[in-house]
């Protein structure tokens, strides 16, 4: 089973319905099974909770549409930390998502991520977290890999995932290596030749996730990063579905 | 060997640089298993020269012949020429292509493919039924002297309608590129040498039709899965797929 961990709604391209339509036409021609969603169509860096809140019922939609193909992940913007707790109730614990997903809002090692992750924790619930370390400087409260280890260290029972591996992966492989309960994704920058295969050697297959950041990448060429790696094939299938499937107990 | 059958119609043995094909075909070929591609169009030499001597054109020739040798069923070859030498390159082909194991021609930057010296070369390959593989780009800081773009391609291609010709990179910037020899209905494009972008193989299948597309790499200085990611995450038939995959170099190489 190949598994997306990292998949939005977001697009220029007809409406949110039609995309989520388009994204398993797309998933279906280089045989991806489920794609873990998250984000609607808000584009705002700090978006209210009203705003989230939008967002998350779009995933819902498509989650209730294809129950056998989307897996949703709840996002939150925890500068409202009260409101973030409450939607993970209504998302999360109320179901259908199994999964949070953070990006740029705030600072991933603020203390408001804290309640988050305890909630987290409880829920089992892997958090998706949007991490760069872009050379022209990051946003203004864009996490780097450095704020995500902190955070990570502080709540070992929680299982994150440093989305895109910090960008710059040479560098966020070596910044997440020592913590076990932290897993890096492939999603969201050209395909390089040895990101795939340095993740393998740093972290071990068992921390490797493939994902796309699709529909602003496509899954084609994220998937290349995973076929074209010197790899076994055990580890292949970990990193393609067999790691995130354990973490979602799918 | 695989049983995806990929044909990849452009790749350089640029591994092991100065060890001999065996070894290069060491490395190589685990990549290509690993990608399901079953046989791989070979050219140029270990190292690039843009303006080879005549002792460098035969040093390549002869190490992609010792490619082939080593493995028949998994490489065949395009005659590296300078056409700057036409009696050499003409005799190149004689030695190459004539005699085997050679099936096609490769001209990279050493002169515009509008030359007449090119003519010459393109009416031999007539004859042979050769392919001729050539190099084409549009730079966007000027090209080389001698590099060619795809209009010069597309000019050579209408003197000589007798010759499969394949436009490298299809450009490069292959939005002009696609265009600028769709007229030409002897003229493929191949998909190697550039970033996976979205919609090159899509525009590609829209304006040449799938039989004028060929799947290729321009490995080992691209990788294989990025390159092929082109044509598998392409929005385009099964059908038009096993084109550009394999079935038309098939045909182009009678094979």
């Amino acid at each position: 089973m190949v598994i997306d961990c990292h998949v939005h709604v977001q697009g220029s391209y007809g409406t949110a319905e039609d995309r989520m339509g388009y994204l398993l036409e797309y998933a279906d021609r280089v045989g991806i099974d489920r794609l873990c969603l998250s984000l609607g169509t808000s584009r705002g860096y700090q978006p209210d909770m009203e705003t989230v809140r939008r967002d998350n019922d779009m995933v819902r939609a498509a989650v209730e549409l294809h129950p056998e193909r989307y897996v949703g992940f709840c996002y939150l913007n925890p500068c409202y930390l009260y409101d973030s707790l409450d939607e993970i109730e209504r998302c999360v614990a109320d179901g259908p998502f199994l999964g949070i997903k953070l990006w740029v809002a705030m600072f991933c090692d603020q203390p408001n991520l804290d309640p988050i992750c305890e909630r987290a924790a409880e829920l089992g619930a892997p958090i998706l977290q949007h991490t760069w370390m872009k050379i022209t400087g990051n946003l203004e409260f864009e996490s780097t890999p450095h704020h995500f280890a902190a955070l990570a260290r502080r709540h070992p029972d929680v299982s994150f995932i440093l989305g895109h591996s910090g960008g710059n992966w040479e560098l966020g492989y070596r910044i997440v290596q020592d913590l076990p309960n932290v897993y890096a994704e492939v999603a969201g920058g050209d395909p390089e030749l040895g990101q795939t295969e340095m993740g393998v050697a740093m972290l071990g297959a068992e921390r490797i996730l493939y994902g796309s950041d699709a529909p602003g990448r496509s899954f084609a060429s994220q998937l290349a990063k995973v076929h074209g790696a010197d790899i076994s094939d055990e580890q292949r299938a970990l990193i393609l579905g067999g790691n995130m499937r354990r973490l979602l107990h799918l | 060997m695989s049983a995806a059958g990929i044909i990849d119609c452009h790749v350089h043995p640029t591994l092991r640089v100065g060890e001999p094909p065996a070894a290069c075909a060491e490395e190589l070929l685990p990549f290509a298993d690993r990608m399901g591609i079953e046989l791989m169009g070979v050219s140029l030499g270990p190292i690039f020269f843009h303006q080879p001597t005549r002792e460098q054109v035969e040093a390549d020739n002869c190490f992609n012949a010792g490619l082939i040798a080593c493995h028949p069923d998994r490489f065949f070859g395009y005659a590296n020429l300078n056409p700057n030498d036409l009696r050499h390159s003409l005799a190149e082909i004689e030695r190459r292509i004539v005699d085997g194991p050679f099936v096609g021609i490769k001209l990279w930057v050493a002169l515009c493919c509008d030359h007449p010296n090119v003519d010459a070369i393109c009416e031999r390959a007539a004859e042979l039924g050769a392919p001729i593989l050539q190099h084409t780009f549009y730079r966007a800081g000027g090209n080389l002297p001698g590099e060619s773009n795809p209009e010069d391609m597309a000019r050579l291609a209408a003197r000589h309608r007798g010759v499969t010709f394949i436009a490298a990179h299809a450009g490069l910037n292959w939005g002009m590129g696609v265009r600028a020899v769709a007229d030409q209905p002897n003229v493929l494009v191949d998909t190697c040498g550039f970033d996976p972008e979205a919609g090159f193989t899509e525009m590609a299948v829209a304006w040449l039709g799938a039989e004028r597309v060929v799947y290729g790499s321009d490995g080992a200085g691209r990788s294989f899965a990025s390159q092929l990611a082109k044509v598998h995450g392409a929005d385009i038939t099964p059908e038009a797929r096993a084109l550009i995959l394999h079935a038309n170099m098939r045909r182009v190489l009678g094979r």
